[in-house]
């Protein structure tokens, strides 16, 4: 730093680095008096529609945090070669993997995944007296609305038009069925007492499709899940609707209660996929040991 | 709507995650200074602002239920509102206007009068030749001091990318002030 042409370098990097920085500061002008009023009625029709859509707000706090537009239940049904040959590979990384049976450590998933199931804690806490959040004695009810919920959806469905070409794609099997799906199961098999499912289907934006598998407690489970560009999330909730783990790829969770669990498929960040109408394709394995 | 009890932001999040309006309002209030700041700077567009933090928020609200806690909340909707704002630039197919505002001092820091005129002059000709992206990274890493991981994270780049085109614009600005230098 002693030679002076140095030191003028510099001199003028900070001044220019000073002018930029204030260039690219400058204080946004006051919003218009409509401003929040307009956003939050914006807001307020937006829930008040996806409350009038959505049969699944009434499942419990981890579905309803999936509540969206149901599109996926009038989409068009039709396989392709790009699903199977994804289901395919799905298939490859679950008898590939050395933790096929024993489960893979993801630390840092588990850590969101913890640090999530805080959050419901939290909120359960903090805003007990409200509706969303069930407290323990209304767990039970809870669970009985859920199933109610969705017996009440598959009645709907029964009755329309799209429910009958629907029906017709969604076989099921005793312990893993869709509720909610563009495509269909495509296997069911025990391996040495390992029961393993597996499926595929089509997403698009804002789009899910679910799956409910029934299971004992303390059986040890793992989701394989193959999409395109892995755009496509899996998540298992237990019988009350919490969330027991999620992720991209394999997601290896463990039940803590008998009963009705739920496997969501959705896109893991729709602002990958805003305009673009392309849908992704899924496949997926269940297994549970 | 029934005023809800007061919540810790990390309860707002979940109910706003579960599709709570209330909730979500009550979250973009907290943020939408800086959110609104950034926007600001990437488009220089104060007639267009509202309008593009309007539809920002929609847009987070619509998919909020897909929020993943991989990043924060507010680095969510920094993604979205910066997003939105490119995509006002490019469909308007402008990237300065007129609307500035004259009452900011963008000259402060400067040696002289005659350096700030030319450093000023350097800056408005360099960033009005940015493509929206570098200009956004550029309004990140260098106004409001976010690091290149914490910029690539909200532009959904690379760490690497981020540096390289930061660098480049630099590189440009500090060419052109050199010049300017130079001619006068």
């Amino acid at each position: 730093m002693s030679n002076p042409e140095e030191l003028e370098t510099v001199e003028l990097a900070e001044e220019l680095e000073l002018q930029l920085a204030a260039s690219l500061s400058l204080e946004a002008p006051a919003p218009s008096e409509d401003y929040w009023s307009s956003i939050e009625s914006t807001l307020i029709a937006i829930e008040a529609a996806d409350t009038d859509e959505d049969d699944l707000v009434a499942v419990g706090p981890g579905l309803a945090a999936m509540g969206q537009q149901k599109s996926g239940l009038t989409k068009a049904l039709f396989g392709t070669a790009a699903g199977l040959m994804l289901l395919a590979l799905g298939g490859v990384w679950l008898f590939q993997s050395d933790g096929f049976l024993t489960g893979d450590e993801d630390t840092t998933e588990s850590a969101v995944a913890a640090g999530q199931a805080e959050v419901f804690e939290e909120v359960a806490r903090q805003a007990e007296a409200e509706s969303f959040i069930a407290d323990n004695s209304a767990t039970e009810a809870a669970e009985e609305s859920s199933d109610e919920s969705f017996d009440d959806f598959a009645a709907d469905l029964e009755e329309s038009t799209e429910a009958k070409d629907l029906a017709l794609s969604l076989e099921e099997f005793d312990w893993f069925n869709a509720i909610n799906s563009s495509k269909n199961l495509v296997s069911d098999e025990t391996f040495n007492k390992v029961r393993v499912s597996s499926a595929d289907g089509l997403l698009e934006l804002n789009d899910y499709a679910i799956y409910r598998f029934s299971t004992d407690e303390g059986v040890t489970g793992r989701v394989v899940l193959a999409s395109t560009g892995l755009a496509a999330k899996a998540t298992v909730y237990d019988p009350t609707g919490e969330e027991l783990a999620a992720d991209i790829d394999f997601v290896d969770f463990e039940t803590t209660q008998p009963g009705e669990h739920y496997l969501v498929i959705d896109i893991a960040d729709p602002t990958d996929l805003e305009g673009t109408s392309e849908p992704i394709e899924f496949g997926l394995s269940l297994q549970l040991n | 709507m029934v005023d809800k009890p007061e919540v810790s932001e990390s309860a707002l999040q979940t109910l706003a995650i579960a599709g709570d309006a209330q909730a979500f309002g009550k979250l973009i209030r907290t943020y939408d200074h800086d959110l609104r700041g950034a926007v600001y700077n990437i488009t220089r567009s104060a007639n267009d602002l509202d309008d593009i933090m309007q539809k920002s928020y929609e847009k987070a609200f619509k998919s909020v239920s897909n929020f993943n806690a991989r990043s924060s909340m507010k680095t969510w909707l920094y993604t979205i509102c910066t997003r939105q704002a490119i995509d006002h630039l490019r469909y308007e197919g402008r990237r300065d206007h007129d609307e500035i505002d004259g009452s900011h001092d963008s000259t402060e820091g400067s040696n002289s009068p005659e350096s700030a005129t030319l450093s000023k002059m350097a800056c408005d000709e360099v960033l009005q030749d940015l493509d929206p992206e570098t200009r956004a990274m550029l309004v990140f890493t260098t106004a409001l001091g976010f690091s290149f991981d914490e910029t690539a994270e909200i532009m959904e780049s690379q760490r690497g990318t981020v540096a390289s085109k930061v660098g480049r614009a630099k590189k440009k600005l500090r060419d052109r002030y050199s010049q300017a230098g130079e001619d006068s």
